[in-house]
């Protein structure tokens, strides 16, 4: 406000609050100023501060109250405490440089000008249906020397690649937490190479309303919002939309022998679940829950979401470890959480993506039956275990595959394909190269004994462990990259694609990498000319896909002819036409989806033919005939050599027998009618 | 902070030297008031600013947007590269007309008015759906 600022904060058993004011970068405060308590409305301790400079101070609270435990309560007014609500926070504007731990208040708020101009842009609203995801990591992203960027590990560095992503062709980003986080925390020597692990994924808040200054190159001058506004604008420019990836089921305060960073000394007994004893309930497994479902802290997550979507301008959302947002402060998994209902309905909200991972590390399993109010999508765990299973040649999938590839009309059956996000891999687990070339996790670099990371991969090495010379296996490899990308590419639903999944990147068989700040989790652009081959394939689907309104319903599929072209509009086949084999050992199959039946009888568009030979060896597919005057062309082939692998949408070489073709073992077929 | 304020080839010259932040910033808007008349050109002297801070910035934005309301030209020059590329990631670049020398700056100024629109030219939206004709090489 003009001359003054309005300093304002919550808590119900405080007795005294005082707001700290430092000059930027001292480490002595500048005045303490206490609230008054004639200024204290209800449980909100608040005051205006006239003649401070904006640009140059920093500020904290001190908060008293009863230290007892065991009634929840750890009040400590020694401690300066970060404003929750702050817009900017100081203390970590350079990734990785090591803190004054001498420091006694470490991450500061600061305040930010909030008068960025978006000229006339609005978050894009593309259809659920019509999205294509890549999720990826900030600083992941360009932090490698490959990339060229001038400030590596960046949001600028992102904006220089965004003609890169419009060449692959996605309209969607999903970016790995990006509210202020501390990548010190947990920070230990790698034990193999002495080097220093870090919080590289940054799933632990200390921020929820500050852009992580260390992924700006402004954050210098304490402009990381602007930057990461001009990113947002850029990206929806180029027609792509910005989910961003938050983790409201805990903080970074971790349960007692954690730091006291804000929340534990502003409030614990609200912001935490606690046991009746005052210990931290522990869903998350990092050492703290949120308690989501307290109306104080119900809402905090709704100004927070509404602050980046009114702010930020961003897209959507994807909940991490989401389950927790339906528990009750006791724990108790609740059948209408207040919290995903607040959501699920806020106006502010109406508009934006809502992606569940739906689970958490307590157990609570929801795939299916989060709680939806009909407008909540959730990562769809049941494709990934399904189609990896299929993939590397199981048996008795056929059945289950002809539901994942409709988008789970079993799981979903009152949602729609949008309900599920299809996903093979993304940055829990395997890349896409290591899950075609490690049978177990190799996570020793993690100093944990290889014990952490999940061991349920459902992996395939092809033949070997790891890195090696052998053409067959390297081939078979680069060959079933090739057959995951497209079987993720033609399933109805929303497909999620990692970061560097298109070039095949690789994690050395690390299943886990969350601490790792190093050339294991960074892009390598070199590998746009080393696997060039791969790109193209991928650019290809993601293409493919964009072109074809038939694989993007926002309507499961009936299996009738609603239409009256003849052709129900999906219909499953084998290597006979019409007469798919769903025995236990099969493990090939065929759908056909009638292109008068596209989104549901709203679109047109050619029939698309898909066959899937997931058995050893090769097998010849009768093909169901087209109409007269149409003919089948060939868009992807997995089994045949580059170029022939694929074509770009317009340009398909007609199939020279129409009736049948020889697909390769372990090989996908797909075609268009028209 | 300081401000030297003259005339050269019927432009204002405004050059400063040092910071630019929030505590200059305002005094550099009332110094230029003056100058800032209809149909006013003005160069403003970077060279030898060796800090410009998030209100700076933002200072420079308004000026612009002053001026532009009074059909009037500004040109900034002397930029250094580190503080064109701070421009470049916030977003302000776009909204600047830069020169790199005050020579520069002053023709710049004579030429013709309308090379200040592409400032506010959005380019299309992108089509969402349809393939990138420009791909079919790949």
């Amino acid at each position: 406000m003009p001359s003054g600022v309005n300093f304002a904060i919550y808590s119900r058993h405080a007795t005294e609050c005082t707001l700290v004011l430092f000059q930027r970068g001292d480490p002595q405060p500048m005045i303490e100023i206490p609230f008054p308590h004639e200024f204290r409305i209800g449980d909100v301790f608040t005051m205006i501060v006239f003649d401070l400079d904006i640009e140059t101070i920093e500020y904290g609270f001190r908060l008293e109250g009863p230290y007892d435990p065991s009634s929840g309560h750890r009040f400590d007014a020694s401690k300066i405490l970060l404003d929750p609500y702050a817009k900017g926070v100081s203390g970590r504007d350079t990734w990785g440089q090591p803190p004054d731990w001498d420091n006694a208040f470490q991450h500061r708020s600061f305040l930010i000008y909030d008068d960025f101009d978006w000229e006339s842009d609005t978050p894009l609203r593309t259809p659920m249906e019509d999205l294509i995801i890549y999720e990826m990591h900030v600083r992941g992203f360009t932090r490698h020397p490959s990339s060229g960027s001038r400030h590596p590990g960046t949001f600028a560095a992102l904006r220089e690649k965004i003609p890169y992503l419009r060449q692959l062709g996605v309209n969607c980003v999903e970016l790995l937490p990006i509210f202020e986080f501390d990548e010190h925390e947990n920070s230990r020597p790698n034990p193999a190479t002495g080097e220093t692990l870090l919080n590289y994924w940054g799933y632990s808040t200390v921020g929820f309303f500050a852009p992580k200054a260390g992924y700006a190159a402004t954050a210098r001058l304490g402009m990381q919002a602007d930057e990461l506004k001009t990113l947002v604008k850029e990206l929806h420019r180029n027609g792509i939309e910005v989910i961003l990836d938050v983790v409201f089921n805990h903080t970074a305060e971790g349960n007692e022998h954690g730091p006291m960073i804000s929340f534990r000394g502003i409030d614990n007994q609200t912001y935490y679940m606690l046991t009746p004893e005052g210990y931290y309930y522990n869903f998350s497994g990092t050492g703290n829950t949120l308690n989501c479902n307290n109306p104080i802290v119900r809402d905090l997550v709704c100004d927070c979401l509404r602050y980046w979507v009114s702010e930020y301008h961003i897209d959507g959302f994807r909940f991490d470890l989401a389950a927790i947002l339906g528990r009750a402060p006791s724990g108790a998994p609740l059948s209408n959480p207040p919290l995903l209902e607040s959501l699920a309905y806020d106006p502010v909200l109406g508009t934006c993506k809502l992606i569940a991972e739906a689970w958490d590390a307590g157990g609570l399993y929801q795939v299916g039956t989060f709680p939806s109010y009909g407008r909540w999508a959730e990562w769809n765990g049941k494709y990934r275990d399904a189609m990896r299973r299929f993939l590397k040649g199981d048996a008795g999938l056929v059945g289950e595959v002809s539901q994942r590839v409709q988008g789970s009309p079993d799981i979903y059956a009152w949602r729609g394909p949008t309900a599920s996000v299809n996903f093979f891999t993304c940055h829990d687990g395997f890349t896409l190269a290591d899950l075609v070339s490690y049978n177990q996790k190799h996570n020793d670099a993690n100093g944990e004994g290889n014990r952490d990371g999940g061991d349920d991969n459902n992996s395939w090495n092809c033949g070997w462990e790891g890195p090696t010379d052998d053409p067959g296996v390297l081939a078979l490899r680069r060959r079933q990259i090739k057959n995951a990308l497209a079987l993720l590419l033609v399933s109805q639903g929303v497909p999620m694609i990692q970061m560097g999944d298109e070039l095949g990147r690789t994690q050395q068989g690390n299943n886990n990498t969350y601490c790792h700040d190093s050339e294991l989790n960074w892009l390598d652009w070199s590998m746009v000319e080393a696997n060039a081959e791969l790109l193209r394939f991928a650019r290809a689907c993601i293409h493919f896909r964009r072109a074809h309104p038939a694989l993007r319903s926002h309507q499961h599929f009936r299996n009738t002819d609603y239409m009256g072209s003849g052709f129900a509009d999906i219909t499953w086949h084998g290597t006979q036409a019409w007469n798919a084999d769903w025995s236990d050992g099969s493990r090939v199959l065929a759908f056909m989806l009638c292109g008068k039946h596209a989104k549901g009888g709203t679109a047109t568009d050619s029939n698309i033919y898909v066959a899937i030979n997931m058995h050893w060896g090769a097998l010849a597919f009768e093909i169901p005939a087209l109409p007269a005057g149409r003919m089948w062309s060939v868009f992807a082939n997995t089994g045949a050599e580059s170029p022939g692998d694929c074509s770009m949408p317009g340009d398909e070489p007609l199939l020279p027998d129409q009736r049948s073709i020889l697909v390769g073992g372990r090989s996908i077929v797909i075609l268009i009618g028209q | 902070m300081q401000i030297f304020i003259q005339t050269i080839d019927a432009a204002t010259v405004v050059t400063i030297n040092g910071e630019l932040d929030g505590k200059t910033a305002p005094i550099i808007q009332s110094q230029l008031a003056q100058a800032c008349a209809p149909g006013c050109q003005i160069v403003l002297d970077m060279q030898h600013v060796n800090y410009l801070s998030s209100a700076g910035l933002r200072m420079l934005l308004m000026l612009n947007r002053q001026i532009a309301g009074l059909n009037g030209r500004i040109v900034i020059v002397g930029l250094s590269s580190d503080l064109i590329d701070t421009l470049a990631e916030t977003g302000f670049l776009a909204y600047l007309q830069i020169e790199e020398t005050l020579d520069l700056g002053l023709v710049a100024l004579h030429k013709n008015f309308e090379a200040q629109d592409d400032y506010r030219n959005n380019s299309p939206r992108a089509d969402r759906f349809a393939p990138d004709p420009q791909l079919r090489s790949v």
